[in-house]
C-alpha cells in the first residue's frame, strides 16, 4: 500500500474509534443527557425533513452566507487600502485592533437592540464579526509583498497597476485565505448565538428550545447540525484555498522552518 | 573605445558596436542565436553613464553617504565588472543606476538622456532569485512577465520566451515551477527572463553569490556566451575578485564608503575565456592581483578611519 | 532631493526608502496621528447621535456613553461581573493548559500518532463550540462551572493542535547532534525538544487564550449568572443604552488586554525564532 493510503487509514481509525466508543458508552449508559447514538441519529433522519430544513437550517444559511459575502467585500477592500498606504494603517490601528480583541458576542446586545431581532441583525452581526479577520489577513498579504520580486517588476518598467494585481496581490493570497478561514468560524459562531438569543427561527432558536423544554434528543439533534455546518463550509473554504494556493503549499512544503 | 572580440563559431574579429538603442533582432542572420543589429561604422556610444553620483541617508547627525561621487561610462557592448570592499554601497549604485532609488545630487544617464527614475531598456537580476521569480507562474511564465502588457502580440513574445529558454538551456523547462528548480537554475529563469526583454543595460547585482562554486562556474561560461552571441551591454557587480577579471572587459574597483571609483582596470586577456586556461595566464594573475592589493588597501584605511562595518 | 524619494507613491513599494532613511516619525509622534483618527470617529458619532442622524436613542452620544463608563468603572456591579467571568476563563485556561500541552506533545512524539490525530483535531476544532452550550446547561445548570466547561472546550483544541504541531516540528538535526554528544533521552527532551516547543505553545496559548475568552464572555450573556455578559443584558432589559455601550467598551478593553499579555508572552518565547528577526531585506 502507498505510504499515502496508510496514512489516510491511520487518520481514520481515530474517529472511527472514538465514535464507536460513543456508540457503545452511550448504549449502554444511564446519563439522561447522552442518550444512545443510535436513537440520536435516529431522531436526526426523522427531525431533519425537508420541510424542516427549509423552515430552520436554510435561513440561517442565508444569513451567515450573506454576512459573510458583506464582509469579504468590505475585508478586502479595506484590508487593501490599509496594506497599500502605511500611513492608513498606522492611523486606523487602535480601531482595528479593538475590534479585533473584542468578543464578537459582545456586539450582540448591541446588535438586538438597534436592529431588533430577525434576520437583518443576524446578517449586520456576521458581517462585522467576520470582517475583521479578513481585514487583518488581507492587510498582512499585502504587505508581505516581495521586496526583490517589485523592485525586479519595477526595473522592467511594469506600472503601478500591473505590479499590484500581478504581483502583490496574487502573493498577497495565501494570507487572505487565512484570514477567510478564521472569518468562518467567527461567522458561524455568530450567526448561532444571534441567533440563540434574536430569532424565532433558525438552529440557534432551535437548540434553545429544545433545551427549554428539557428535549434532550432534539437538542442533540440541532447540535449536531449545528456541528455539520461548522464543519461542512470549513471544509468548503479548505478545498477552496487548495485550488487557489496549490503552488503554495508546495513551495511551502519544501521549506520545512516555519511553525505557523 | 572599441572592443573586439572573436566570434566563437566564426572565428573572426568583429568589433563590438551596438546602434544606441536596442534594435529588432535581423531575423536574416544566420540560425544562430539572435544578436542585435551591428552598425560596424558607428563607434561604441556611451549607454549609461553615472555623473557626480551621491547618495546620503538620513538627516543631520546621523546622515550617511554611502555613495560620496562616482562617474564613469559604459558603452554598449561592453561588460563591466564593479568590485570593493564590502559595504561599500554596490548595491546602493546598481539601484541608482537602474532608478529604484534617486540620488542625492548628481544624474545618471542613459542613452545620453537624464534618466528621471526608473529609464525603459533596463533589466536587472538579482542576488535572491527565489524571491524575484513568481512562484505562482511556471517559468515560461515567468520568463514572459515583462513582454506582457506593452501591446506585444502573443506569437512574438512566445517565440522570444523560447528563445531565451534555448539561450541558457532550459528549453524543456518552460512547465515547470519555480520552486521545482535548483538555485542556479532558478537564476538562470531571471537571466532568460532579461534576455527575452532584450535590454540596452542589463544591470546584475552579485547574481552568483548565492550558488555552489561548481554553479558559479557554469553560469560565469553561460553569461559569457551570451553576452558574446547578443552583444548585450552588461553592468555586473560582484565581491568575487576573480569572477570579476575573469568575466569583465574592464574592472571598476571601488573604494570604502564614501564610495568613489577608485580605479578602472582594462582587462586586457583575449576572449573567448575558458575557466581553466584563462585562470592560469599569467596576465589573469596578475591583473587579480592588482584588484586584491586595491581593495585590501581599501580596507585598512577602512580599518583606520574606524569606519569598519 | 533624498534618497527617501523614490518614483513610486504607494507605502509598499516605497519600503526600501523607510527602511534605510532612518526612522520615520518616532516615539511619541508615531501615536499623534492614530490617536487623532480615534478623536475624529468619536466627534462624528458624536455629533451624529446629537443631530439625530444616528437615532438618539439607539446611538447614544459619546459624552453619555463616556459618563456612563466612568459610573461603571467605579461601582461594583461591573467588577464583580469582571471578577467572575475572568476567574471562570483563568480556571478553564488552566485546565487546558495542564491537559492540553502534555496531551499535544504526547501525540506529537510519534509520526504514528500524529499522523491518527491531526486529522481528528482539527476536524473537531471546526465545530462551533458554542452549540454545547445548552448541553452543558443540562448538565451543569448555570453557573460558573458551566462557563468553566464551555471555556475548556472550545479553547482546548489550538493549544493541543500547536503542541503536537511543535513536537513534530523539532529539528532532526538538533536532536542529532544531541544524540551524537551522547545526551540522555531525558536530559535531550529539556534541552532540545521542549524550547523548541516553547514557541508553538505560546501561539496556541495565544489563540486558545483570545479565544476561551469570547466564550467566557458568551456564557453568561446567553445564560445569565454573574458574569460580564450578564451585566451587558442586564444593561440591555433596563434600557439603559449608554450604559451597554460602556460595557461593551470595557468587554473590548478586557479583550484587548487579555490580547496584549498573551502577545508579549508569545513574543518573549519567540524572540530567537527566525518568524521574528527583524526582516533584514
Amino acid at each position: 500500500m502507498s505510504a499515502k493510503a496508510i496514512r489516510m487509514l491511520l487518520g481514520l481509525v481515530v474517529p472511527v474509534a472514538l465514535l464507536a466508543a460513543w456508540w457503545f458508552a452511550s448504549a449502554s449508559g444511564t446519563s439522561p443527557y447522552f442518550p444512545p447514538l443510535s436513537d440520536i441519529l435516529h431522531s436526526f433522519t426523522e427531525v431533519w425533513t425537508t420541510d424542516r430544513m427549509a423552515t430552520d437550517l436554510l435561513p440561517t444559511l442565508v444569513a451567515l452566507i450573506a454576512g459573510f459575502a458583506v464582509a469579504a467585500f468590505v475585508g478586502i477592500g479595506v484590508g487593501l487600502a490599509f496594506g497599500l498606504s502605511g500611513r492608513l494603517r498606522r492611523d486606523f490601528r487602535p480601531v482595528t485592533e479593538f475590534m479585533r480583541a473584542t468578543p464578537v458576542v459582545a456586539l450582540v446586545p448591541i446588535g438586538l437592540i438597534v436592529l431588533g431581532p430577525g434576520k437583518p441583525m443576524e446578517i449586520a452581526l456576521v458581517a462585522i464579526a467576520a470582517t475583521w479577520p479578513i481585514l487583518v489577513g488581507t492587510a498582512d498579504g499585502v504587505r508581505a509583498a516581495d521586496q526583490v520580486a517589485l523592485d525586479t517588476a519595477r526595473v522592467y518598467g511594469l506600472s503601478a497597476r500591473r505590479r499590484l494585481f500581478s504581483i502583490v496581490i496574487p502573493g498577497a493570497m495565501p494570507q487572505v485565505m487565512a484570514g477567510l478561514r478564521i472569518a468562518t468560524a467567527a461567522a458561524v459562531g455568530t450567526v448561532i448565538v444571534a441567533n440563540m438569543l434574536g430569532s424565532t427561527s433558525g438552529l440557534g432558536y432551535m437548540v434553545v428550545t429544545a433545551q427549554q423544554s428539557f428535549n434532550i434528543l432534539e437538542t442533540w439533534v440541532a447540535l449536531l447540525m449545528i456541528g455539520l455546518v461548522g464543519c461542512a463550509l470549513t471544509a468548503l473554504v479548505v478545498i477552496v484555498e487548495r485550488q487557489v494556493l496549490g503552488w503554495h503549499r508546495q513551495w511551502r512544503a519544501l521549506d520545512h522552518s516555519s511553525a505557523s | 573605445m572599441v572592443s573586439t572580440f572573436t566570434h566563437p563559431a566564426r572565428g573572426e574579429d568583429l568589433p563590438v558596436t551596438t546602434t544606441s538603442q536596442a534594435v529588432a533582432p535581423d531575423r536574416d542572420a544566420s540560425p544562430s542565436p539572435t544578436r542585435y543589429a551591428a552598425e560596424e561604422s558607428e563607434r561604441s556610444a556611451v549607454v549609461l553613464e553615472p555623473r557626480h553620483l551621491r547618495v546620503t541617508y538620513g538627516r543631520g547627525a546621523n546622515a550617511v553617504t554611502a555613495i560620496g561621487d562616482i562617474s564613469f561610462q559604459v558603452r554598449a557592448g561592453e561588460f563591466v565588472s564593479v568590485v570593493g570592499p564590502s559595504g561599500c554601497g554596490k548595491t546602493t549604485l546598481l539601484k541608482a543606476l537602474s532608478g529604484l532609488l534617486t540620488a542625492t545630487s548628481g544624474e545618471v544617464l542613459v542613452n545620453g538622456q537624464v534618466a528621471h527614475g526608473v529609464s525603459p531598456g533596463l533589466a536587472m537580476v538579482f542576488q535572491e532569485y527565489t524571491r524575484s521569480l513568481l512562484p505562482w507562474q511556471s517559468v515560461r511564465g515567468n520568463v514572459e512577465f515583462p513582454l506582457r502588457g506593452a501591446g506585444r502580440r502573443r506569437k512574438e513574445i512566445a517565440e522570444r520566451t523560447r528563445e531565451a529558454l534555448e539561450q541558457v538551456g532550459l528549453q524543456d523547462f518552460g512547465d515547470k515551477y519555480p520552486w521545482q528548480l535548483s538555485g542556479g537554475m532558478q537564476q538562470r529563469v531571471a537571466i532568460a527572463r532579461a534576455l527575452a526583454f532584450r535590454p540596452t543595460v542589463l544591470l546584475m547585482d552579485e547574481p552568483f553569490a548565492s550558488l555552489d562554486a561548481q554553479t558559479r562556474a557554469d553560469l560565469e561560461d553561460l553569461l559569457m556566451r551570451v553576452h558574446a552571441e547578443t552583444g548585450m551591454t552588461i553592468v555586473f557587480v560582484t565581491h568575487d575578485i576573480d569572477e570579476a577579471v575573469y568575466l569583465g572587459d574592464r574592472v571598476i574597483v571601488l573604494s570604502h564608503r564614501p564610495t568613489e571609483v577608485k580605479q578602472v582596470l582594462g582587462v586586457d586577456i583575449a576572449r573567448p575565456r575558458d575557466q581553466v586556461r584563462t585562470k592560469a595566464d599569467p596576465r589573469f594573475v596578475a591583473l587579480r592581483t592588482e584588484v586584491l592589493e586595491l581593495i585590501l588597501a581599501e580596507k585598512s584605511t577602512q580599518q583606520d578611519q574606524g569606519h569598519l562595518d | 532631493m533624498t534618497a527617501t524619494q523614490l518614483s513610486s507613491r504607494t507605502t509598499v513599494l516605497g519600503r526600501v526608502a523607510e527602511g534605510r532613511a532612518g526612522r520615520t516619525a518616532n516615539g511619541v509622534l508615531r501615536w499623534v496621528e492614530p490617536t487623532l483618527a480615534v478623536v475624529a470617529l468619536a466627534l462624528v458619532w458624536e455629533l451624529a447621535s446629537r443631530t439625530g442622524i444616528l437615532p438618539r436613542e439607539d446611538f447614544p452620544p459619546v459624552t453619555h456613553i463616556a459618563s456612563a463608563w466612568f459610573h461603571d468603572i467605579v461601582g461594583p456591579e461591573l467588577w464583580a461581573g469582571i471578577a467572575a467571568s475572568m476567574t471562570a476563563w483563568a480556571i478553564g485556561m488552566a485546565i487546558v493548559v495542564v491537559v492540553g500541552v502534555p496531551l499535544g506533545m504526547l501525540l506529537g512524539t510519534s509520526k504514528i500518532s500524529y499522523q491518527m490525530s491531526y486529522l481528528t483535531l482539527e476536524f473537531i476544532r471546526t465545530l462551533p463550540a458554542i452549540a454545547a452550550l445548552p448541553l452543558l446547561l443540562f448538565i451543569y445548570g448555570i453557573g460558573q462551572e458551566l462557563t468553566v466547561a464551555l471555556v475548556v472546550l472550545a479553547a482546548l483544541w489550538p493549544l493541543l493542535i500547536q503542541s503536537m504541531y511543535g513536537m513534530h516540528d523539532v529539528d532532526p538535526i538538533a536532536v542529532s547532534t544531541a544524540r551524537v554528544y551522547g545526551v540522555g533521552r531525558t536530559r535531550r527532551f529539556f534541552l532540545v525538544d521542549l524550547p523548541s516547543c516553547m514557541p508553538y505553545i505560546a501561539t496556541g496559548l495565544r489563540i486558545s487564550g483570545t479565544f476561551g475568552l469570547i466564550f467566557a464572555i458568551a456564557a453568561s450573556l446567553l445564560v445569565g449568572g454573574e458574569g460580564l455578559g450578564a451585566a451587558m443584558t442586564n444593561a440591555a432589559m433596563v434600557g439603559d443604552r449608554a450604559l451597554l455601550y460602556a460595557r461593551v467598551l470595557t468587554t473590548g478593553l478586557l479583550g484587548l488586554a487579555v490580547t496584549f499579555a498573551l502577545v508579549l508572552l508569545e513574543r518573549r518565547t519567540l524572540r530567537w525564532h527566525s518568524s521574528q528577526r527583524t526582516v533584514n531585506q
